[in-house]
């Protein structure tokens, strides 16, 4: 732990880890430390079950015996999917990380309507059948589709008349005449909006998403999402693997004091006695508190089921979306749901998350409305997360500091916020020719 | 009904080649396919080509083999022809395991090229190495997985290098006390990971580095005494003198033979497969159990 190291990452979240192996693919020399003896942080999975108990109940707290094997257990702390065209698949094949993971795919969707749980069509039959709409209403809906399909914002006769830099996403839905339950379905159950902000925003970015959506479920079935077989941290340990090819150095379970300064600038990280000197630091908001601002809070619950989610025809995994308005409320609630078919839980158990962004002063009582959906539940966590971003953003200290992890259900923020870092740490965009062990041969 | 398509395009299922594996060795190995689960089939594999602007061609097997590397001094055994049809092709993970400096990179190079690698600095960008056999007229895969460095300090490798793995190679240095003790903190991590000694994924023991003289050498009794508790088979080689190439590449085609009779011939249905993974689990949780009892030896 002589030498000097290019990079120091702290926290083997999955942005740090995705920075890690970028930063090593490029050539930097890269020491990543965490100071839990396991992967992930606050994108772990964590597994055995004993494990999730005594995060929350403290040392000796014990699982049920009839929640099986512990190890067939791995439950995220963060509920996302991801966008099977969404930029993080994208980043996942073009790095090849694909080769250490698996994944499946959601098998549905649902949208909450006045208190009863809706299927998010998936195809044209489910559209056709569905009772979320009108006979009508259909047509128009349909008609908006089509139109979304061929919207270009560079070409001005696919506008159809409208201006993508003046007209609102409102005015996009009273032009195809669009009733309000149809615009609430649009905007949080495709488009995947937490409230309603985008209503009074120009909407070629409301598009997008919704075409987004569109790309992802036309990809591989009966829902956009995809997920990793034994859980999300299977991503953070892919990258890390990436990483450590191209000559990362790992270091778990490493208490970490503080980042050394001097004259403003970052020298390394003090552990214990000893300083590993680093020109760079990239860490999480945990790592660096004194850079970073609140800006908000997650709650989320974790809830251990024996059973599938009540009326969603024993989907083996799916989301459920409760729009904000149904429940009046300013942020959506989500629900995720997962099971063996994912490798997360023993044959017989679900694991369910319900989670939104806080906005009372008693964040227990706001996911109420999602978890009166999911029947008994047999254990129940609850976890409220600080939304921390950074106020330095690392031009002379040259610690950058990535964004908590956001009430979303999927991983585009997420990926916006890693590529900004690595702009940010390296004044360049990344390049992806720089990844040569795809090809299979040796460089010797 | 012209404008009903653009919501839903055709599933594109069907594009590549399904893979006729039993469900261990499904994971993506080529960089622009990615390995997805068509439930409605319930959960029959299929590689589903992902569209990039310039898909590389996929590189028949006949090329990744090392026979046509122009300075591997060693015959390869059992080397496929490129012009053969194959009743089966099998890919087979193995994993090798052991403390850093071992010489556990210049193993896997020694069994997939051939020979010593000419620079023993740490390898970058080298995810694992694979050689191609046939052996009954059946092509074989076998790709052998490295730490990547990520032993240098314990508990830091990742879980998923330790999944569908078809087999083990331990590694410790015979002139290295320390990396012989360490043995059975590295069958504890594999255990912890489900990779227990039962005949289905096959566990060797190579003590390497038996060419360099040591006064506190690891004695081969006290070797074979542990593999034998561990049931595990145990040789003592050299990857790196030349007079041990032919020993090496021997120890390869056992294991290979090991892989070779590990799996069933025919492809299991979805049932047999389930009843067998079951059957296996329990076998995993007794067995656990005792390994715990026993405690572990050293």
């Amino acid at each position: 732990m002589d030498e000097e190291y290019d990079a120091i990452v702290l926290g083997t979240g999955l942005k740090e880890c995705i920075i890690s192996g970028m930063l090593s693919v490029s050539g930097k020399k890269v020491l990543h430390i965490d100071r839990n003896n396991y992967y992930g942080g606050e994108s772990a999975s964590l597994t055995p079950l004993e494990q999730l108990y005594e995060k929350f109940h403290g040392a000796g707290a014990k699982p049920q015996p009839e929640m099986g094997r512990g190890r067939d257990w791995n439950v995220d702390l963060i509920p996302k999917f991801l966008m099977a065209n969404g930029p993080l698949v994208k980043l996942l094949i073009h790095t090849g990380v694909t080769r250490y993971l698996e994944f499946k795919s959601i098998e549905a969707s649902f949208v909450v309507k006045g208190g009863k749980i809706y299927k998010v069509p998936a195809d044209e039959m489910e559209a056709l059948a569905t009772s979320l709409m009108g006979m009508f209403e259909k047509r128009r809906f349909k008609k908006f589709l089509v139109w979304v399909q061929q919207f270009d914002e560079a070409k001005e006769d696919t506008w159809q008349g409208l201006d993508p830099h003046n007209d609102t996403m409102q005015k996009v839905y009273e032009k195809f005449g669009l009733d309000e339950n149809t615009a609430d379905f649009t905007g949080h159950a495709l488009a995947l909006y937490r409230d309603d902000e985008h209503k009074n925003q120009p909407f070629a970015p409301a598009v997008e998403k919704i075409r987004l959506y569109s790309d992802s479920l036309a990809r591989y079935g009966k829902s956009p999402y995809l997920y990793p077989l034994y859980g999300l941290g299977e991503l953070p340990q892919g990258f890390a693997r990436l990483s450590a090819i191209y000559g990362g150095t790992y270091m778990l379970d490493k208490p970490v004091d503080e980042i050394v300064i001097e004259n403003g600038k970052a020298i390394g990280v003090k552990c214990g006695e000893e300083i590993v000197r680093g020109k760079q630091i990239y860490c999480d908001p945990s790592y660096a508190k004194e850079r970073v601002k609140k800006t908000g809070q997650v709650v989320r619950a974790i809830c251990l089921l024996n059973h599938p989610i009540p009326n969603t025809n024993d989907a083996q995994s799916c989301q459920i979306i409760i729009p904000q308005k149904q429940v009046g409320r300013h942020y959506d609630i989500y629900i995720s749901c997962c099971s063996n078919t994912n490798m997360v839980t023993p044959k017989g158990w679900y694991l369910a998350m319900v989670s939104t962004t806080v906005e009372t002063s008693n964040p227990e009582a706001e996911v109420l409305p999602g978890l009166q959906l999911l029947g008994p539940i047999a254990e129940k966590f609850i976890q409220i997360s600080d939304v921390y971003e950074p106020t330095d953003m690392g031009a002379e200290s040259q610690i950058f500091v990535s964004r908590s992890y956001d009430a979303t259900t999927h991983f585009e923020t997420t990926c916006k916020d890693v590529l900004d870092l690595f702009q940010r740490g390296t004044t360049k965009e990344f390049d992806f020719t720089n990844i040569t062990h795809l090809s299979l041969n040796d460089n010797e | 009904m012209s404008e009903h398509h653009v919501n839903i395009p055709a599933p594109q299922f069907s594009t590549y080649a399904t893979v006729i594996d039993p469900p261990k060795q499904v994971t993506a190995t080529h960089p622009d396919e990615m390995v997805i689960y068509n439930i409605m089939n319930s959960s029959t594999p299929v590689r589903v080509p992902y569209p990039t602007s310039a898909p590389p061609a996929i590189p028949p097997p006949a090329l990744i083999t090392r026979t046509s590397e122009p300075s591997a001094p060693k015959k390869m055994a059992l080397a496929p022809s490129s012009n053969r049809n194959y009743k089966q092709k099998r890919t087979f993970k193995v994993i090798i395991v052991g403390n850093a400096a071992v010489g556990k990179t210049c193993l896997s190079f020694r069994f997939c090229c051939g020979r010593f690698p000419e620079h023993t600095e740490a390898t970058i960008g080298v995810d694992f190495r694979e050689r191609s056999c046939v052996i009954e007229n059946e092509l074989l895969r076998v790709q052998l997985w490295d730490t990547a460095g990520q032993e240098r300090y314990r508990q830091s490798i990742v879980a998923h290098y330790y999944r569908n793995v078809n087999a083990v190679v331990f590694v410790y240095d015979v002139t290295c006390r320390e990396s012989f003790n360490d043995l059975s903190l590295w069958i504890k991590e594999c255990e912890k990971h489900g990779l227990v000694g039962d005949s289905e994924v096959p566990r060797i023991l190579i003590g390497n580095k038996c060419d360099v003289e040591c006064a506190t050498k690891v004695s081969t009794d006290e070797a074979q005494m542990f593999a034998d508790r561990n049931n595990m088979a145990l040789f003592e080689t050299s990857v790196k003198a030349a007079s041990e190439a032919d020993h090496v590449e021997s120890i390869f085609l056992t294991l290979l033979h090991k892989l070779q009779q590990s799996k069933p011939m025919h492809v299991q249905s979805q049932d047999e497969r389930q009843q067998k993974e079951q059957e296996r689990l329990i076998l995993k949780a007794n067995q656990t159990e005792n390994v715990e009892e026993e405690g572990f030896c050293c």
